[in-house]
């Protein structure tokens, strides 16, 4: 069966746990890189990792995207969203088209 | 590379076979990224809408649960939740997109969310974790979607760099070789012919 995760501080665990997502509570991202690898491995499906770890493993995350699942999706931590994920999302917009054809001129 | 072929009929058959078959692959590949564009763009719009709705959710269970910690002894909230009661069930299938196989989850929340008193609680706890419920099926469609519109905008990458190799180098060699082959072969007739010509001139002088 496969199962959804989060990683990231123990500030934010608190709202996830109680739905029956396995918690991981990672205080730097050498802790959050082995639970997202053994997330991986175990066959999770789904996992929600805390955007400012995201951003520092970056390479990791390339990597496990080379596999089809698990999916993992950056949440905003505690402090609030940093924009990583959009940002993502217009580079890989830049990629497909060749240039930046939705978000020309907006939010920086 | 191409253009060093043999002069033959047999080889411009081969090339020109070649040629049309470029072309249809040529269009094929142009319809199949135009298409995967289209589904592209339209996933890349829908992550823009849900990630800032996410985002508003999530920053709002947090502050809830910011009052939360405030509000009760300090650890004591992290233990009220240490043991949940819920279980996430989640379905994850591949969905084919123009032959780009893109994950497609489902989840569902089985059991109670909220694994402790209400007595020795505050209500804030109980909006955060209500909030974050809520939203689930916005984070599960976005993490879903940013994940489609990556896959996509891979695959668009391979197909466009496919289609231009063909339109720029392929197609423009094949047809360079063809024409090649062309002019050698009615070079050769014509040389034939003079040849010809100028025989029946050397007998008829006898």
């Amino acid at each position: 069966m496969p199962e959804v995760g989060f990683v990231g501080s123990r500030d934010i665990a608190a709202v996830f746990r109680p739905l029956g997502l396995e918690v991981a509570e990672v205080a730097s991202a050498a802790e959050a890189e082995v639970a997202l690898e053994r997330m991986a491995g175990e066959g999770f499906a789904l996992v929600f990792l805390e955007e400012d770890l995201g951003i520092e493993l970056g390479e990791t995350l390339a990597r496990l995207k080379q596999r089809s699942l698990p999916v993992i999706s950056l949440v905003p931590g505690v402090r609030g969203s940093r924009g990583t994920a959009a940002a993502a999302i217009r580079r890989m917009v830049e990629r497909a088209v060749g240039a930046d054809i939705l978000f020309k001129g907006e939010d920086g | 590379m191409l253009a060093r072929v043999n002069a033959t009929r047999m080889e411009l058959l081969k090339l020109k076979n070649r040629l049309k078959m470029a072309r249809r692959g040529h269009k094929l590949l142009k319809d199949k990224r135009d298409e995967l564009m289209k589904v592209f763009l339209a996933r890349v719009r829908e992550t823009r809408g849900l990630r800032q709705q996410v985002e508003k959710r999530l920053e709002a269970a947090y502050r809830e649960l910011g009052l939360a910690r405030a509000s009760m002894t300090p650890g004591s909230l992290d233990a009220f939740v240490a043991v949940p009661e819920a279980r996430l069930e989640v379905a994850a299938e591949l969905a084919n997109v123009m032959s780009v196989p893109i994950p497609r989850l489902r989840v569902e929340v089985r059991g109670n969310p909220h694994p402790y008193g209400l007595g020795q609680t505050v209500a804030e706890l109980d909006t955060a974790i209500r909030e974050v419920h809520t939203a689930l099926g916005s984070l599960v469609g976005l993490a879903e979607a940013e994940r489609a519109v990556e896959l996509l905008a891979e695959e668009i990458e391979k197909t466009r760099r496919r289609v231009n190799a063909l339109e720029y180098v392929l197609i423009p060699q094949l047809e360079a070789a063809v024409r090649d082959i062309a002019m050698k072969l009615s070079e050769m007739e014509r040389s034939n012919a003079s040849r010809l010509m100028k025989i029946k001139d050397i007998v008829r002088a006898r």
